[in-house]
């Protein structure tokens, strides 16, 4: 006697041996009734039909949802739209999120800042706008005055010198802003060249000398005394407390002429006239040198701004307020002569800037971080489904084993057609997609039967 | 005596409780009824959506 027929017996309350015999009676009238009409149905089970010789069952839709009440109320759900996955296997891993927003030239360029943006630079050390903004003005009056000063003494108009502009002084310069060593006339004064191509320039004889310094001994050269004005008094002044490196003549390549001026002129037209005065020629040597000095400064403040702001990832505007500020030092410029350690100067004020952009958190933002359990069901979302219990108490030794791992998991409840259940999820995401792709990442420790579930506000967190 | 109304009763109530335990069920005459348990899988349709349909529990049959 089999376990069914005697389960049998025991629900009708009758001898196995009757029951037996009953039974064989129902399968003969099915058997008969699927042979005549194709199907029969028996009440609370399902249709038997007739499928090609063999028996075929198919059960009643509240008795199939009885039997799959653990996966209840789990719809498909779509990873991956129709457009991105034309293209792929569905079984090809997915491609892991690239950093966005890095400019190509800034992993090229270590000096480059993160999303740089191309239409903000940093700095143009081309045109070095910036830098002559800053400088500009102050040269511009110091020459101005000179101009002036000179002018009124001597009324006949300045040589241009242009031509005698180093190819460093020579860089393209915006409109916007003077180029920033703002040669005069004064400061370079090398009118050898006007002098040569114009013997007939005003204040100057056909036979004055022309030496080139590299030729000439330092002896030769006549030395000035200051006593022109007292505003070049004041000039060389401040230019000689300076920290400049006293100019050399002969590396400026420059062309002095020992001019041979007439009795009658003013001591201190004499002494602007020689431009073998080392005090003259000391500042174009500076100007060049804080023009290399900022740019010096520009590309190392730049290069310690890379360092310090490589974890962290900047909008392109915050990155662009940062180093604005920090590629102008504007301490440094307040003062006429460069700082005496460039380096400390311009790196101090890029860490200031660096840091109140702190590192942006590295956790998802749509998933649930942090404490274990925490999901919130009105956030809906979808999750993954570890477990599913009857009983709470096995649903919640199940999250903790996985909480254990170091993993985020709750349990939730809620009537799953009509069938109370528990189940222990993990994480919570704002798309299926993401919920696919950590469901990849940790499939070695996920049990087979792992799938994504859409989070439904009627669920309950335990 | 018990009549085949009573046995079909019977019968149907003895599979769906046993189903429902994940048990299978053997009626002698007729065949076995067992769940079958359905993986979770991805699909992917004719327009190329991919699709990750959960897993089940069914109910299958097989006759004598």
């Amino acid at each position: 006697m089999s376990p069914f027929l005697l389960q049998l017996a025991e629900r009708t309350e009758a001898p196995p041996e009757e029951v037996k015999q009953a039974l064989d009676r129902f399968i003969g009238h099915l058997q008969g009734r699927i042979s005549a009409q194709g199907s029969a149905v028996v009440p609370g089970l399902g249709t038997f039909s007739d499928h090609g010789g063999h028996m075929a069952f198919e059960p009643l839709p509240a008795l199939a949802a009885s039997v799959n009440h653990r996966f209840a109320g789990l719809e498909p759900v779509t990873v991956e739209a129709s457009d991105k996955a034309a293209t792929r296997h569905p079984h090809e891993p997915q491609p892991e999120p690239a950093i966005a927003n890095i400019h190509p030239e800034a992993e090229e360029d270590a000096s480059a800042v993160w999303d740089q943006s191309p239409e903000e630079p940093l700095y143009d050390a081309e045109t070095g706008s910036q830098e002559a903004a800053e400088i500009g003005p102050w040269l511009s009056a110091v020459n101005e005055s000179l101009e002036e000063e000179q002018n009124a003494f001597d009324h006949q108009p300045m040589q241009s010198v242009d031509d005698n502009v180093e190819p460093a002084d020579q860089s393209p310069r915006t409109e916007e802003a003077p180029p920033y060593p703002e040669v005069k006339p004064w400061l370079l004064h090398e009118p050898e060249t006007t002098a040569a191509s114009n013997p007939e320039a005003p204040g100057i004889r056909p036979d004055d000398q022309t030496i080139t310094t590299g030729a000439v001994e330092d002896e030769a050269l006549p030395v000035m005394e200051t006593s022109g004005s007292s505003f070049d008094a004041q000039l060389r002044s401040a230019l000689d407390n300076s920290s400049w490196p006293e100019a050399e003549a002969g590396d400026m390549g420059m062309v002095l002429k020992a001019e041979k001026t007439s009795p009658a002129e003013p001591a201190s037209r004499l002494a602007r006239s020689r431009p073998a005065n080392r005090a003259e020629s000391s500042p174009r040597r500076g100007a060049g040198l804080v023009a290399m000095g900022i740019l010096f400064t520009v590309a190392l403040a730049a290069l310690v701004y890379s360092f310090t702001a490589t974890p962290t990832r900047q909008s392109p505007t915050e990155a662009g307020n940062v180093t604005q500020e920090a590629a102008s030092p504007r301490p440094e410029r307040e003062q006429p002569a460069p700082a005496q350690d460039p380096s400390v100067a311009a790196a101090s004020p890029v860490v200031e800037e660096v840091q109140p952009n702190q590192p942006e958190p590295e956790t998802p933002a749509t998933e649930t971080g942090g404490r274990s359990g925490a999901i919130d069901p009105t956030q809906e979302g979808y999750t993954l489904v570890i477990g599913s219990s009857t009983t709470r108490a096995d649903a919640q030794a199940l999250a903790e084993t996985f909480r254990a791992q170091g993993q985020e998991t709750a349990v939730l409840h809620g009537p799953f057609n009509g069938v109370t259940r528990y189940r222990v999820v993990l994480g919570q995401f704002a798309t299926s997609q993401e919920a696919n792709q950590r469901k990849r990442k940790i499939a070695n420790i996920l049990p087979e039967g792992a799938w994504i579930m859409s989070i439904s506000r009627e669920m309950e967190v335990y | 005596m018990v009549t085949e109304v009573e046995i079909a009763v019977a019968l149907a109530d003895i599979v769906r409780e046993a189903l429902a335990n994940g048990e299978s069920v053997h009626v002698e005459g007729l065949g076995t009824f067992s769940v079958q348990h359905n993986m979770s899988r991805v699909d992917q349709s004719g327009d190329g959506e991919i699709v990750l349909k959960p897993p089940s529990d069914t109910i299958a049959f097989s006759a004598e």
